[in-house]
């Protein structure tokens, strides 16, 4: 049974469709790219899919669980973490952590806290506040926050943006570790030769409809007019019509 | 000032307003503004109603008449000025002058400051780097500041303006003149205190000294000036007898005639002239002084020479990210960084996460270092009166004081506490994702702020048993016996139980009452921000201006229908025990408070659990992406 299943996903914003009919399957283990032109609609779906916004119609299922419906389990199974790193202003890093423990129930929370923050980089950092960490380390603590409860599917949204090149090189592995451990990654990212490198499938949108999806390979196959080597950009543009735009 | 500014002034004023008007597409927005605006007309339109000066009913507004038997009394504010001798007036001229005197001067003495300018980071970047002269860009900071200058005179003028309509007109000019002086002065106090700033060292030491030497004789001057009018004007008082009006009015007529403090008070006395003016004449002479006050401000403020771009800037960045406030409340050392509320354990209910992160929002100090200090705070106040020779007013005064924090933090808490979804609601991108459902969201946002108001209730409580405890020790040291209460004795005749006892279980039926009062108070607003996300500041930091104001209406009318149909039930249900008691001639026993307290209490948790509910639901379908959620 697949981990994320989503059918005929709508979502509106005053009549304007932003995500379009959308269906989609995830196995567990597997790094999906989004990828699609501004406006696409990447950020809709995966805030949709996490819970953050309520779909107009359609159902998503995250580990068996409806995400309307059976709002708590669905959650659990999940971890999102949004291209803008948010923090509360008032906890600091160990406060963070501990907060979230509680909410998710990790009981060995400080410890695995702990092991998260030295794994990112950020042990030297715990009694710090959001406002003296910079915009990489906030993401790399976002991040880290996030696999604190061992989801079964994590969502980025932009999770490369901010980050230095070490801290980048760092992400992508660490992102390649979690499927292997089992973990569903969903990124979204307009950085395409990342997602090349980090994604075993991709999902191109454009105007909130799904215009191809599968690896990279099968994506190829189905383009005729691309030679056999050509990278996801040349696909993106050839499918998104990128190359007939001024 | 350039027109480009002028255009962008109006241009980000009507997007404001348009931004607004577009929310009463939605209904639930557009209820809300019919039921606001009936609100305002109940307020606004009674002294409306005066200028208009029709009706025949007993009450008539208009006039400010009520009809007693057959007889017509007046009413009012302009009804007491009739009464009081006409020298009463520069009484009350000199007593504003005088706390408008004190506010400068301490408002000088202050140490913090601001920069010049308050604008927000995206248009300073743009101001700044376009080709207009540091004067132009000042006009436009203080042109900002007009819409709610306008506002805060227009509801002085409808709420404290008196008489006819041309009369409210110029006293609405009145108010503007005053509110834009204030607001002159005090960017020129900025400005100053930035230049201290920037000059450093002994210079910016000695201007420091100069001004809290200035301002300190100043003030001792003025007070010892006061001082003696204060005794000329106590003996003419004396004079009036038992007429305590006439009393009244002849002290303030006295204060009024004291040459020295006139004097000595002469240029905050011509600022506020013009309220006083009796006639159209007056009132236009008195205008020219502070006329001429506003322009040389203006003058003063617009030819700065301080830089002020990097200032700006940086406080800009700072309110886009977090408030300046909260962050020096912040300690810098580790073990500071360490404190919390309560050890939060990583098992256990989901919701004590919330409430541990609002209630570390407010303060980092733990909650038993809270109840030791206090309770020690409670042992002194109790302890060092009884041995020294404190007369009963004293202990009156601090019961008093105590008896007001348990209904106002209760009634208020929403007001008082923000560290609810009005905060977290900014955050509600990682809120939605937590494993929760919304009603026991909701119900952990909204136990922060009543913690907060029943810590703060049961301080206060503390304090009128301290007061009482204090005062009978202190008649046990005296020998005089330790019976002697706070109450009077035919209060005691009823209550028979000790009176240690006694207090402490009127404090236990007093705090369930609290508490559900404070949960109804804070679920109606963490339910007003779900439902009018758009109208409701989000933030910690409580706004002024018109917006605020209007949404504190909305929700106060809101708070007193649900408090009035929370507390009939359960008034009604203690109100036929007593009676059952009364029937029966058996006195209430103190043990009954508690029970008392809990049946009155229950029908407002019932109502606060529902608007919980309520809200929890409204959560669960909440869109942040329909909505503008931000602290503008």
């Amino acid at each position: 049974m697949p981990l994320v299943q989503i059918n005929k996903l709508v979502k509106e914003y005053d009549g304007l469709r932003a995500v379009d009919d959308l269906d989609l399957e995830l196995e567990a283990g597997v790094v999906l790219g989004l990828v699609g032109p501004n406006g696409a609609g990447k950020t809709t779906t995966l805030r949709c899919l996490s819970g953050i916004i309520p779909p107009t119609s359609g159902c998503i299922l995250v580990n068996g669980h409806d995400l309307e419906k059976e709002r708590v389990p669905a959650r659990r199974a999940l971890a999102f973490v949004p291209d803008e790193p948010r923090l509360f202003e008032d906890l600091t890093v160990r406060d963070h952590l501990a907060v979230v423990a509680r909410l998710y129930g990790v009981t060995d929370g400080r410890r695995r806290g702990a092991e998260l923050l030295a794994r990112f980089d950020l042990s030297e950092r715990e009694e710090a506040y959001p406002s003296e960490l910079s915009r990489g380390m906030k993401q790399k603590f976002m991040i880290a926050l996030a696999l604190l409860h061992r989801p079964r599917l994590l969502i980025l949204d932009e999770p490369l943006t901010g980050l230095d090149p070490a801290a980048m090189r760092h992400m992508k592995r660490t992102l390649q570790e979690m499927a292997r451990e089992g973990m569903a990654v969903m990124v979204s990212s307009h950085m395409l030769h990342l997602v090349e490198e980090i994604c075993d499938r991709i999902l191109i949108l454009q105007k909130g409809q799904k215009i191809m999806q599968g690896s990279l390979s099968e994506i190829r196959a189905r383009l005729p007019a691309l030679d056999a080597s050509a990278d996801l950009e040349e696909i993106f543009m050839h499918a998104t019509g990128g190359d007939d735009q001024p | 000032m350039n027109r480009a500014l002028w255009e962008l002034q109006i241009r980000s004023l009507r997007g404001r307003l348009m931004r607004r008007l577009r929310l009463l597409r939605q209904p639930r927005y557009l209820i809300g503004l019919v039921a606001g605006l009936a609100w305002m007309a109940f307020w606004v339109g009674r002294p409306l109603g005066r200028l208009a000066g029709r009706g025949d009913s007993g009450l008539q507004l208009g006039n400010g008449m009520v009809r007693v038997g057959d007889n017509w009394v007046r009413f009012g504010p302009a009804a007491l000025l009739e009464k009081l001798p006409a020298g009463a007036l520069e009484g009350v001229h000199l007593l504003i002058a005088v706390i408008l005197a004190l506010a400068i001067c301490l408002w000088w003495l202050a140490p913090w400051h601001r920069p010049v300018l308050r604008l927000r980071e995206e248009e300073l970047s743009l101001l700044l780097a376009a080709p207009l002269s540091r004067r132009q860009i000042i006009q436009y900071a203080l042109l900002r500041h007009q819409p709610g200058i306008l506002f805060g005179s227009f509801i002085m003028s409808i709420f404290l303006g008196v008489g006819s309509l041309p009369q409210r007109l110029g006293f609405f000019f009145m108010a503007w003149l005053f509110l834009s002086l204030w607001d002159l002065h005090s960017t020129a106090r900025h400005l100053w205190h930035a230049r201290t700033l920037e000059a450093g060292g002994m210079v910016a030491l000695h201007r420091r000294i100069w001004l809290a030497g200035g301002a300190g004789l100043y003030l001792v001057a003025t007070g010892a000036a006061l001082y003696s009018a204060h005794a000329t004007a106590l003996a003419a008082a004396a004079g009036a007898g038992d007429d305590m009006l006439a009393g009244v009015g002849n002290y303030l007529a006295g204060l009024g005639s004291s040459v020295p403090v006139t004097i000595l008070l002469a240029p905050l006395l011509a600022m506020v002239a013009p309220f006083f003016a009796t006639t159209p004449m007056a009132y236009g002479i008195a205008l020219a002084l502070p006329l001429a006050a506003l322009v040389a401000h203006h003058a003063w403020v617009v030819r700065t020479p301080r830089l002020f771009e990097d200032a700006a800037l940086e406080q800009a960045r700072k309110r886009g990210r977090s408030r300046k406030r909260d962050r020096r409340q912040r300690p810098r050392w580790k073990l500071g960084r360490r404190r919390q509320p309560f050890p939060l354990l990583p098992g256990g209910l989901p919701e004590v996460a919330i409430i541990w992160k609002n209630l570390l929002q407010v303060s980092r100090l733990g909650l038993g270092t809270k109840a030791a200090l206090g309770l020690g705070a409670l042992l002194l106040v109790t302890l060092v009166p009884a041995f020294l020779p404190t007369p009963t007013k004293f202990y009156l005064m601090v019961a008093i004081a105590g008896a007001f924090p348990p209904a106002i933090t209760a009634l208020m808490c929403g007001l008082i506490y923000r560290h609810d979804l009005r905060v977290d609601l900014l955050h509600a991108d990682i809120l939605r994702t937590w494993p929760l459902s919304g009603s026991r969201l909701v119900a952990a946002e909204v136990a922060g702020p009543v913690i907060s108001a029943t810590l703060v209730a049961s301080l206060s409580m503390g304090i009128m048993i301290a007061a009482e405890t204090s005062h009978r020790l202190q008649a046990l040291l005296a020998g005089r016996g330790g019976g002697q209460s706070l109450l009077p004795a035919e209060a005691w005749a009823y209550i028979h139980a000790p009176a240690p006892l006694a207090m402490l279980l009127a404090a236990a039926g007093i705090l369930p009452l609290v508490v559900a009062l404070a949960a109804v108070s804070s679920a109606i607003q963490n339910l007003a921000v779900l439902v009018f996300p758009g109208w409701v500041r989000l933030g910690k930091q409580r706004r002024s201006g018109a917006a605020q104001f209007g949404q504190n209406l909305v929700v106060s009318a809101a708070l007193m229908i649900t408090l009035a149909i929370g507390l009939i039930p359960g008034l009604l249900v203690a109100g036929l025990v007593v009676g059952l008691h009364y029937v029966l001639g058996v006195s209430i026993s103190p043990w009954e408070w508690p029970v008392l307290g809990i049946l009155t209490a229950l029908p407002l948790g019932v109502e606060a659990t529902g608007l919980i509910l309520l809200a929890g639901k409204r959560w669960e379908r909440f869109d942040p992406s329909a909505q503008t959620l931000s602290e503008d």
